[in-house]
């Protein structure tokens, strides 16, 4: 028999990791991203003087143009400070803001959308209710309330941005339990005694992980743009360099010709937006090439 | 003698897939004239749709895509038509009747809007002349209330009536060419013989030609002239339908016909083909069936037989045939 | 169907009071609005006395349950009192805020959606060539810039060493277009990406399907095909996405209208959060679910009128 050898004996996860290596765009997002999250790990030591030289004031050296020194490579700011090193400084509170929030909302989107989708009935009422009324309200308005009324730390904002952010997912994983409540391989756990418990993180579930892992990465560079929003707003994490506290204070340097911040901070989150957005997509294709087409990425804004 | 409607010359056609090139069509011929039904036969996956859909051009490419040969239809080759030119020709001369009534119908269109379409674009009747051409349409192929039907949408209708409407679609511009797309496969086994009924009674209305692609060799004897039976991308066998079933050539063909249950012999055992059907991307040198063969002797691994003519309209690829298996 | 959109706007009542909940328990509950607002006052007006005052002229010193109550009647019955910031009749502001807000809002976000479509269409209809990778790797481009950099950027080169536009402002009557032709472009740019790619999709996913194959083999024109048969289906989803997104509406009215000065809802909004001015804020609040409520029935009509297969109960 004419067997396809590399095909046989591998595991849906194991032809998706080969999908994903063999698509060299992706497989590049993917370097970016992960020298972004060594970036934003080291960024968080003082190494080499990191933080003195993002968070020292030096009035004598104000507005050093980019590429003029070495010592400041993308030039200084307002305060003197180095904003390369703020930038890299940046990418710390930003990237785990995204992982903060996606992780804060995983718990919360899967259980809501377990509960209603598999038990139905009064829990389906319920939790449908209160995505109907987290939906009805523009998301932004109660992060903004949220962390006006409890303060601009860097926990209030990751647990605002998951209050806000899970109903997108739970409806999906109430709409997969729904379905496949029915499914074939559901009833057949059923029949062999399976309780609740078990066919929801042994048989449901796991079906279900592509689509949680692609949510999460793209959510995450959701949480990333809405952190300059608030940043505008005057709501980011308070007395840390950010993405967005950095692009708010070019606000008004602009008009004096001083676009150091701007363009250091843009720059970092668009290469490091543009690679996750990349990678999202890579593994989207390789975790379920059935969904390439399919209108079940739905966008996030 | 006259020029066959449609001539199909040695015809390659394949796809590019994750895997590698799939030869999905591998030098098919045959030849189909006015007014014959061909019936051509295999198990999935042996090229036979890929075949029909190559004629009418309905192949997404890419990833589809012609490696070689001719399609002649009266006498022009349709594979180098520029897209415009075939578009004319889809629907006027050539019609399809596909396969699943419910998705090949759009949901959101009622009856009487898709079949007026094809009106709207290929003759020159006013508004309330399509409509009512419509409505005899609909008639003319079964559907009781047909004024009223026309307004509905393909969901309020039954399988049987899905395809009726196909039908009627199909042969709203008076096709010379139908072809048919495993047109009973997805209905009701009581619904089935109605619409074969319908089907041959429309070509012999029309005086249309047609192409039936199915895997079930029972249909083929029930409507076809002749038959073509295909194995992984190549013909095995073409007969007239009488000679295939009488003395069938290809060990495949008989594999097939002996797989099927006959009325009126219980003693007889029915046989399943052992294996299963080859991978086209990485075929064996010799006959793709060999190693399903029981008669399969060592040249049929290393050579690939060629079509020879065993009478006089009965073809076969097979070296059973063309001086031994050894 | 006028019962089904009576009986569908009696849903509006529990969301109301669901949206109304949320900021409850966000500023009475878990905030001290009495303490912010105390802190606001001059500092020798800061005493016992006052605080006292505060607390019962916002009614604070009720217990929650009635503080609930009333704030629901107050939504409900559309009396919000006046602004504390403002000195004026919150339903005064909310009437001159909406208009603004609309004007910016709806000419940009139809613009883009169409725009959005017409492109999805022509990638699609060009699949897999240079002008579909070119599209979809400029809407990777629009994803990942940040909206306050590219609207830094509009207002830097376009309105300020341009001058193209005005840099900001606003004026009441048709003169108002000339302050919103930047912010409409701004919009559309913002935007794009994401629902270019969106649509693609679908299109992409609808145009593999059967029925679309039968049309090809009628002989249907491509472009009819697209436009007849392909859009037709993807409504569905495309509505269904399109409502999605109106929420984040605000996200774009309130920084384009902080950015350029405009005078809109949104303006209003972040400074009532920022001031604690709850009437303001419920009114906001309010007016912000009603138009939510009010666009998903309206998207459900018209799920009705695209599609046969649904039925409104």
């Amino acid at each position: 028999m004419v067997a396809d050898n590399k095909t046989v004996g591998a595991s849906p996860f194991q032809l998706s990791m080969r999908r994903l290596r063999r698509d060299k765009l992706g497989m590049a997002s993917f370097v970016i991203v992960l020298l972004f999250t060594l970036t934003a790990v080291i960024g968080n030591f003082n190494v080499f003087g990191l933080h003195d030289a993002a968070n020292s004031y030096n009035l004598e050296n104000r507005y050093v143009k980019a590429l003029s020194s070495w010592s400041h490579p993308l030039g200084t700011d307002n305060f003197g400070r180095d904003v390369l090193a703020r930038a890299v400084m940046s990418t710390r509170i930003s990237l785990f803001l995204g992982a903060a929030a996606g992780l804060f909302m995983l718990p919360i989107a899967i259980l809501a959308g377990a509960l209603s989708g598999y038990y139905g009935r009064w829990a389906d009422s319920i939790i449908l209710y209160v995505m109907s009324v987290i939906v009805a309200i523009p998301g932004l308005l109660i992060i903004m309330s949220l962390v006006q009324v409890l303060g601009r730390t860097f926990f209030i904002i990751a647990l605002a941005f998951a209050i806000t952010g899970w109903v997108g997912l739970a409806r999906v994983v109430r709409g997969s339990f729904i379905q496949s409540r029915e499914y074939e391989y559901v009833l057949a756990a059923r029949c062999l005694g399976a309780g609740s418990f078990r066919i929801i993180f042994r048989h449901i579930l796991p079906n279900l992980s592509h689509f949680i892992i692609v949510r999460f990465v793209l959510n995450f560079a959701a949480i990333i743009k809405s952190e300059v929003l608030l940043a505008f707003l005057g709501l980011s994490v308070l007395g840390v360099p950010s993405w967005g506290n950095m692009i708010d204070e070019s606000k008004q340097e602009l008009t004096a010709g001083h676009w150091q911040n701007l363009i250091a901070a843009s720059l970092f989150m668009f290469t490091f937006l543009a690679a996750l957005n990349i990678f999202g997509d890579s593994l989207r294709d390789a975790l379920d090439p059935k969904l390439k087409n399919s209108s079940r990425k739905a966008g996030h804004k | 003698m006259k020029q066959p409607l449609l001539e199909v010359k040695n015809l390659q056609t394949s796809f590019r897939t994750e895997e590698g090139l799939v030869r999905a069509v591998d030098g098919v011929s045959f030849s189909l004239r006015q007014g014959e039904v061909l019936g051509l036969a295999g198990e999935s996956g042996c090229g036979k749709s890929v075949t029909a859909y190559s004629i009418s051009r309905l192949l997404p490419m890419p990833p589809g895509q012609f490696d070689g040969g001719e399609i002649l239809y009266k006498g022009r080759d349709i594979l180098g038509l520029k897209e415009e030119e075939m578009r004319r020709i889809r629907g006027r001369e050539i019609a399809v009747v596909f396969q699943e009534p419910m998705s090949a119908l759009n949901p959101v269109a009622s009856v009487s809007a898709q079949i007026e379409e094809a009106l709207a674009i290929h003759t020159s009747l006013g508004k309330a002349e399509r409509k009512e051409r419509v409505v005899h349409l609909l008639a003319r192929v079964g559907i009781p209330d047909p004024a009223q039907r026309a307004l509905c949408y393909p969901h309020e209708l039954s399988g049987g009536m899905r395809q009726r409407v196909m039908i009627a679609m199909a042969v709203s511009c008076d096709p010379s060419l139908l072809i048919a797309d495993e047109p009973t496969t997805a209905l009701d086994v009581t619904i089935q013989a109605q619409i074969l009924k319908l089907i041959q009674d429309m070509k012999n209305e029309t005086g249309s030609a047609m192409l039936l692609i199915t895997h079930d060799l029972a249909v083929i004897a029930e409507t076809a002239d002749r038959a073509a039976i295909m194995y992984a991308g190549k013909l095995v066998e073409t007969a007239a339908v009488k000679n295939l079933f009488a003395e069938p050539a290809h060990p495949y063909t008989r594999g097939l016909l002996n797989s099927i249950p006959v009325l009126g012999s219980p003693g007889r055992k029915l046989k399943s083909i052992p294996g299963r059907v080859p991978n086209l991307i990485d075929l064996p040198g010799g006959c793709a069936f060999a190693n399903r063969c029981e008669l399969a002797g060592s040249r049929c691994r290393n050579e690939m037989p060629r079509m020879v003519n065993k009478d006089e309209g009965h073809q076969v690829r097979c070296h059973l045939h063309d001086g031994g298996v050894k | 169907m006028l019962s089904y959109i009576i009986r569908r706007m009696l849903h509006v009542v529990p969301i109301v009071l669901g949206a109304a909940l949320v900021f409850f328990i966000i500023f009475n509950v878990i905030g001290g609005q009495e303490k912010y607002i105390y802190n606001m006052l001059p500092q020798k007006s800061r005493t016992p006395e006052q605080f006292e005052l505060i607390r019962e002229r916002y009614g604070l010193d009720k217990p929650l349950i009635v503080q609930y109550l009333e704030m629901v009647k107050s939504m409900l019955t559309f009396d919000f009192g006046r602004s504390e910031t403002r000195k004026l009749p919150v339903n005064l502001l909310i009437k001159r805020h909406v208009p603004v807000s609309a004007a910016l809002t709806f000419p940009a976000f139809t613009l883009e959606i169409f725009t959005a479509l017409g492109l999805a269409a022509l990638a699609v209809s060009r699949r897999g060539q240079r002008l579909d990778k070119l599209l979809t790797l400029l809407s990777v481009v629009g994803m990942s810039i940040s909206m306050l950099v590219l609207i830094m950027l509009g207002q830097q080169f376009l309105a300020y060493r341009l001058g193209l536009f005005p840099i900001s402002g606003w004026e009441r009557g048709i003169g108002a277009v000339r302050y919103l032709l930047l912010p409409w472009l701004l919009w559309v740019l913002v935007t794009i990406g994401y629902d270019v790619r969106f649509f693609r999709t679908v299109l992409l996913e609808e145009i593999h399907k059967d029925y679309v194959r039968t049309a090809k083999a009628k002989g249907v024109r491509s472009r009819d095909i697209m436009f007849r048969h392909v859009m037709r289906n993807a409504l569905i989803p495309i509505l269904t996405y399109v409502v999605i997104q109106i929420p984040f509406l605000l996200t774009g009215t309130l920084l384009l209208e902080r950015f350029f000065g405009i005078p809109g809802i949104g303006d209003l909004m972040v400074n009532a959060i920022s001031s604690y001015d709850f009437p303001v804020l419920k009114a906001a609040v309010l007016v912000f679910t009603l138009f939510f409520i009010a666009f998903t029935l309206l998207t459900d009509i018209l799920y009705a009128l695209v599609d046969p297969r649904v039925r409104l109960r």
